[in-house]
């Protein structure tokens, strides 16, 4: 199960002196989240923005017990970062880094899972409880409070989804961003679960991608539901070729396409409705959303 | 990111995996030289350079890249030095300006086998193949590995003899450290081959994370261009993403998941895309001059759309960098812009301002009709 913030969930910053955390500390104060601490191991502050800054993640988690640390390290610190936050038992992590290496992303997954810890991304723009708080670096500027809720991997398409949203008249509950890196800490199933359990999510959104078995293992997951809520997914990429890249031992360059396809079979066979294409997922959602009125 | 064979067995051979004899050469003359220095009575000549497939097959390494003497090593390379060399994939010629002089011995491998970063089963997956099938696929728990991992491995291998059973594990052991030590995607050592009771690694290849190159800068200066792939590493160097694709649109966007669906939209539209340039999440100005000026220099670009939408992205710095590129190189064909979200407005502004003529929308299926009309028409 996954933990969605509110306006009342304590929250902490790590790297928080670096550009991209005080530009985000700054949004997630003016949107109402509780930001109890930031953390920065090379400044010397104490304090930022009215909010207390600490060396330590330990001091912080003592003082406060925060439920969430969103990370802005760089990708050489990241690793070192969840680490701390998972020792210290923060119960969700949040990793933005983009470009972590793959070895450094095994190690963080196996840090969450020793300290039973939940992870988010690397490479995740975090989650956005939209009117209650954001967490990570979702621009939320562009959500308008409804009733779909968005779970993706790629955060501009995300943005995109939101628009078309926004221009049919909808607007979203919750978005929570997993990363589009190809080793990541939360995979769809969690989210869902908890979206499905939801008031405030009618209706549930899926951005994929081609890489990865998240997809498949989502549809075998919604399989295993008797009643569901109405979900969508989109997964862009099947115009793309193949990978020019030189296939290692026994394994096979496969056609996007057929990638694609196999991700779109395993949906359909779990009741799930997939769009095929990017310009229609405003209205697709709307469409549906008229029509469950209509039937009440 | 992968480094040419040459490197690759000097990195092999300081970790202590057994690889054979060998030297790069320029010349007929170094060649002889240096097969003479090894001694023996069968060297290979191994084509070094950056391909996406291997530059010589092992059907070539037993005839027309094998010799016997050093005489005969001279006149081999004599004639396979200025070569021309075909590749597929992405269509390219180049001609073979080094050769890697080693001492040869059997192909007939006793195994091929990989550790990797596995993505369908996120973790690390340790493969064994005979011949081409694979025989055995087993997770590595904890980034160690154990005596059941070394049991399992050699039960199915059927190794009985003490020696070789010794050298398979020294083996094992080596390549997963250098696995680790490089933080590497990927280590594979095909084949190992046996020959009078001693194992050898014959070839393998060391692929490792764009991501962790960081942590190894000596690996910069060995480091090459593949073949073709000129542009995808200029666009790396610029912090934007580069792909090669065999339409007439090329498409710039931020974020690969927008880009690849505005390829799609265009394809369902029955055009097709030259290129997709992504410019991540937080381009800056000087990169999307670049990535304008990849676009424009494309032969084959008869038309471009670019597709923003401005999450952390400042559509300001877009329009700047659309701007500054028109300022550098002539824009020969017709540009559709789409520009949502942070800065939009005064991104059109800028746009505005300029003489670079365009076609404006916040539609993106506007956006991508009007581009492919364009591209038909011309201006």
């Amino acid at each position: 199960m996954f933990c969605f913030p509110n306006s009342k969930t304590p929250v902490i910053f790590q790297g928080v002196t670096s550009e991209m955390g005080l530009y985000q500390l700054e949004k997630a104060l003016a949107y109402g989240t509780n930001v109890v601490a930031g953390i920065s191991q090379e400044s010397h502050l104490t304090n930022l923005m009215g909010i207390p800054v600490f060396n330590q993640v330990k001091q912080a988690v003592k003082k406060y017990a925060p439920k969430i640390s969103v990370i802005f390290s760089t990708p050489a610190h990241a690793l070192e970062d969840v680490i701390q936050a998972a020792k210290a038992g923060i119960p969700l992590i949040i990793c933005t880094t983009e470009h972590v290496p793959m070895h450094d992303a095994l190690k963080m997954k196996m840090v969450a899972k020793e300290n039973g810890v939940q992870l988010l991304g690397p490479s995740s723009n975090g989650i956005l409880n939209v009117d209650q708080a954001l967490v990570g670096t979702l621009p939320s500027h562009l959500f308008k409070s409804g009733k779909v809720a968005i779970v993706g991997r790629s955060s501009s398409l995300i943005y995109e989804a939101v628009s078309q949203l926004n221009e049919q008249g909808l607007g979203v509950s919750k978005c929570v961003t997993l990363g589009t890196d190809h080793l990541i800490g939360t995979t769809f199933v969690p989210v869902v679960q908890s979206l499905l359990k939801d008031k405030t999510s009618e209706i549930i959104l899926i951005i994929g991608q081609i890489h990865g078995q998240l997809e498949q293992e989502l549809a075998d997951f919604i399989k295993t539901q008797k009643k569901h809520k109405k979900i969508f997914a989109y997964i862009p990429g099947r115009f793309l070729n193949r990978s020019t890249k030189r296939p290692l031992l026994g394994m096979e360059s496969v056609l996007f396409s057929d990638i694609i396809e196999q991700k779109k079979l395993a949906f359909e066979k779990a009741n799930i409705n997939f769009i095929e294409n990017v310009d229609e997922i405003g209205q697709k959602i709307f469409n549906s959303m008229k029509q469950k009125k209509g039937k009440q | 990111m992968e480094l040419n064979e040459y490197y690759v067995k000097q990195i092999f051979r300081s970790a202590g995996l057994p690889v054979l004899d060998g030297q790069i050469t320029y010349t007929p003359e170094e060649a002889k030289e240096v097969a003479q220095q090894m001694g023996g009575d069968a060297f290979w000549l191994k084509p070094q350079m950056m391909t996406s497939a291997p530059p010589y097959t092992d059907e070539e390494l037993q005839h027309k890249f094998f010799a016997t003497t050093p005489q005969e090593v001279e006149q081999s390379a004599t004639l396979i030095l200025g070569e021309s060399f075909h590749e597929p994939n992405p269509v390219f010629s180049s001609t073979i300006q080094r050769l890697y002089i080693e001492q040869a011995t059997t192909l007939d491998a006793f195994c091929r086998l990989v550790f990797r970063v596995d993505f369908e089963n996120p973790g690390i997956t340790f493969s064994i193949c005979q011949n081409t099938s694979q025989i055995l696929s087993l997770q590595i728990e904890n980034l160690k590995l154990n005596n059941d991992f070394y049991k399992k491995v050699c039960d199915k291998l059927k190794l009985k003899k003490a020696g070789i059973k010794k050298q398979f594990i020294s083996i094992l052991n080596k390549a997963f450290q250098l696995f680790l030590s490089y933080d590497a995607m990927a280590i594979e050592l095909s084949p190992v081959v046996c020959k009078n009771e001693k194992l050898i690694v014959v070839n393998g290849r060391l692929v490792f994370d764009p991501d962790s190159l960081f942590r190894f800068p000596e690996l910069e200066q060995c480091r090459e261009t593949k073949l073709g792939h000129e542009r995808e590493a200029l666009a790396k160097k610029n912090a934007f993403r580069y792909t090669k694709l065999n339409g007439n649109i090329a498409c710039l966007s931020n974020g690969i998941g927008l880009g690849l669906a505005t390829v799609d939209l265009i394809h369902k539209n029955n055009a097709s895309v030259a290129c997709l340039l992504d410019v991540g999440t937080n381009p800056t100005i000087k990169s999307i001059t670049t990535a304008l000026k990849l676009a424009l220099a494309e032969p084959d670009v008869d038309a471009i759309l670019v597709n923003i939408f401005g999450g952390l992205t400042s559509c300001k710095n877009i329009a700047q960098g659309l701007v500054d590129a028109s300022g550098e190189i002539a824009i020969g064909v017709p540009i559709v812009v789409r520009m949502v979200g942070l800065d939009a407005t005064e991104g059109e502004a800028i746009l505005r301002k300029s003489l670079i003529p365009f076609y404006y929308t916040s539609q993106i299926d506007l956006a991508v009709q009007e581009v492919i009309k364009q591209a038909k028409e011309g201006y």
